[in-house]
């Protein structure tokens, strides 16, 4: 049996997923009462942005269920791990943020980390 | 950079890492209490009984209430740091969740996800060596008067 099939939804899923957290950072940024709780408890539902990824967030689950169907946890999981990859990139190119070399190296070690996990339990 | 800069930086910093903190053990409890809610679920056929079954067992909504508050806590981390900076650091709770289930569940950890733990630690410190957030964007004005100072200096 193919995994392609079964991988793309898990990228599509993971895609959707980096998304909601740019939607995420830029609501952060741009709700400006502070770090307060109870007003970002407030707040939150007024912000588009928060909305927006909140929304990611949802699709992402369901996504990420029909990925389940395809594939087996041990090849899906340490396959999300390609959201990190896809955080950084659309951090650098949405957000604007220096992504050094050190960000790189931390990320690839971390894929590399969740990889071996994956293939051995 | 100023002496009570270096000082923000530094509380900065802290409060970020507190929050990082926060957000693997928030996502660690919620896992484990997600797992431990779902185990024991029968395999019904019926989707809605499995779905019912899940929704009565008080764990179920421990674990909701706690990714509420993971919620809260991650927008309060991302209004200090880079998105970057900070979505990386959460692997951590791999090595939190495989650690602790180990112990709560009696699962043994082969040497490969040893090796793996390993990994995702030195990623987190080449990370963590990093500063944790991009400089905002200097205004066309500032910039050019930083480059005179620059070139005075």
């Amino acid at each position: 049996m193919s995994l392609l099939p079964g991988l793309v939804w898990v990228w599509l899923a993971m895609l959707v997923e980096a998304a909601g957290q740019i939607f995420f950072k830029r609501g952060a940024d741009t709700s400006h009462q502070g770090t307060h709780p109870t007003a970002l408890l407030r707040n939150a539902w007024r912000n588009g942005w928060i909305v927006a990824g909140i929304g990611c967030f949802g699709s992402e689950a369901i996504l990420w269920t029909l990925a389940l169907r395809k594939l087996p946890v041990s090849v899906a999981f340490p396959a999300g791990s390609v959201c990190f990859v896809f955080v950084a990139l659309l951090s650098r190119m949405v957000l604007r943020e220096r992504v050094g070399l050190e960000r790189w190296i931390g990320i690839t070690c971390i894929l590399l980390g969740v990889a071996l996990i994956g293939a051995s339990a | 950079m100023l002496q009570s800069d270096i000082e923000l930086h530094r509380r900065q910093r802290r409060k970020v890492w507190m929050g990082l903190g926060a957000a693997v053990v928030l996502g660690t409890v919620a896992q484990l209490c997600w797992k431990a809610a779902a185990g024991g679920v029968s395999a019904d056929p019926s989707a809605a009984h499995t779905l019912w079954q899940t929704f009565s067992r008080p764990l179920f909504w421990v674990a909701i209430a706690l990714f509420v508050a993971q919620f809260f806590n991650w927008m309060i981390v991302l209004t200090h740091a880079d998105l970057s900076y900070a979505q990386p650091l959460t692997a951590l709770s791999y090595v939190t969740v495989s650690i602790s289930a180990s112990i709560l569940f009696s699962e043994h950890v082969p040497p490969g996800v040893w090796a793996g733990i390993g990994l995702i630690l030195l990623g987190v410190w080449f990370i963590s060596r990093g500063g944790h957030r991009t400089p905002p964007h200097p205004a066309p004005a500032a910039s050019a008067a930083t480059a005179l100072q620059e070139a005075a200096l």
